[in-house]
């Protein structure tokens, strides 16, 4: 019977042995291949942006343009790092509740509202650069075509970026699915 | 629960984590970050454990909750079959996809 030859593979398979120093080592943050990569990626958006905040005041003329202007491209910068600091929390904590399908339930409500989250400060972060270079211009048809552009490319990743996410949400839904 | 018997605990049903890894990803290396990924939340996770199931449930539960939670793209591998089934019911049972995981698994 197939459910028995399915029993019987599970059961007499054979694994590889991952020794004690390996394990403990493991059960470190530091070593989590996801996180561990998260976290890269962070410390060089933080520096980067950073350098790009002390600078941009004298560089891009920062001191020629509106203070809201400035406080606007600020924000641009610090509200995807937050939000991305907040993506670091959900990928450490996937596993919450006593049985799967609570636990499932939630990560899915918690990656919902990121995805959100994140198609928003996207877009915030694009519109306040925009907003910023675009400032004073003194427009003509080659800008309005550049703008127009540059206005294009936001939405396909603005599609994109939602296309992600919701397969990922399908992905966990499906995943529900079969638990019931 | 403290180190070292969580130590000893994994290392006892190590086999049950090499499974689910075997089951949800396809390369190799993919599998040992699935390990590592599933021994970080079940390290993080041990002070939650009540002793009101048996240790092996709630390894696998872990695993298996943090291998459907990590997104990455399965790859399957395709196969062609020389016969076409008109319906779904005539299908041989080991052509699921679940079923062929679990055979891919010797």
């Amino acid at each position: 019977m197939e459910l028995n030859d399915i029993k019987t593979t599970w059961s007499t398979v054979e694994s590889p042995r991952v020794s004690d120093q390996e394990i403990r080592d493991m059960a470190s943050e530091k070593m989590h291949p996801v996180l561990s990569g998260i976290r890269k990626q962070l410390t060089i958006e933080i520096i980067a942006w950073s350098i790009f905040l002390i600078c941009y005041y004298s560089m891009f003329d920062g001191d020629k343009k509106p203070v809201w202007i400035n406080i606007v491209l600020v924000l641009s910068v610090l509200i995807p790092i937050i939000h991305n600091l907040l993506g670091y929390r959900i990928a450490k904590y996937p596993v919450q509740g006593t049985n799967i399908r609570e636990s499932l339930n939630r990560y899915k409500s918690k990656v919902k509202v990121y995805a959100i989250a994140s198609i928003i400060t996207r877009q915030i972060y694009l519109s306040g650069f925009l907003l910023f270079f675009f400032n004073g211009v003194n427009f003509n048809p080659g800008k309005y075509i550049s703008l127009a552009i540059i206005i294009s490319i936001f939405l396909v990743q603005l599609f994109i970026s939602y296309r992600i996410w919701a397969k990922r949400v399908k992905i966990l839904g499906s995943a529900l699915t079969s638990f019931r | 629960m403290d180190e070292a018997l969580f130590l000893a605990l994994i290392s006892e049903h190590q086999g049950i984590i090499h499974k689910v890894c075997r089951l949800y990803r396809d390369i190799r290396e993919d599998r040992e970050d699935l390990f590592q990924e599933i021994t970080f939340q079940l390290w993080k996770s041990h002070q939650t454990f009540k002793n009101e199931s048996k240790i092996s449930t709630w390894i696998y539960r872990i695993a298996l909750n943090t291998a459907i939670a990590s997104f990455r793209k399965k790859k399957h591998a395709i196969e062609y079959s020389p016969v076409l089934h008109d319906l779904a019911d005539e299908q041989p049972m080991k052509n699921l996809p679940f079923v062929k995981s679990v055979y891919s698994m010797r």
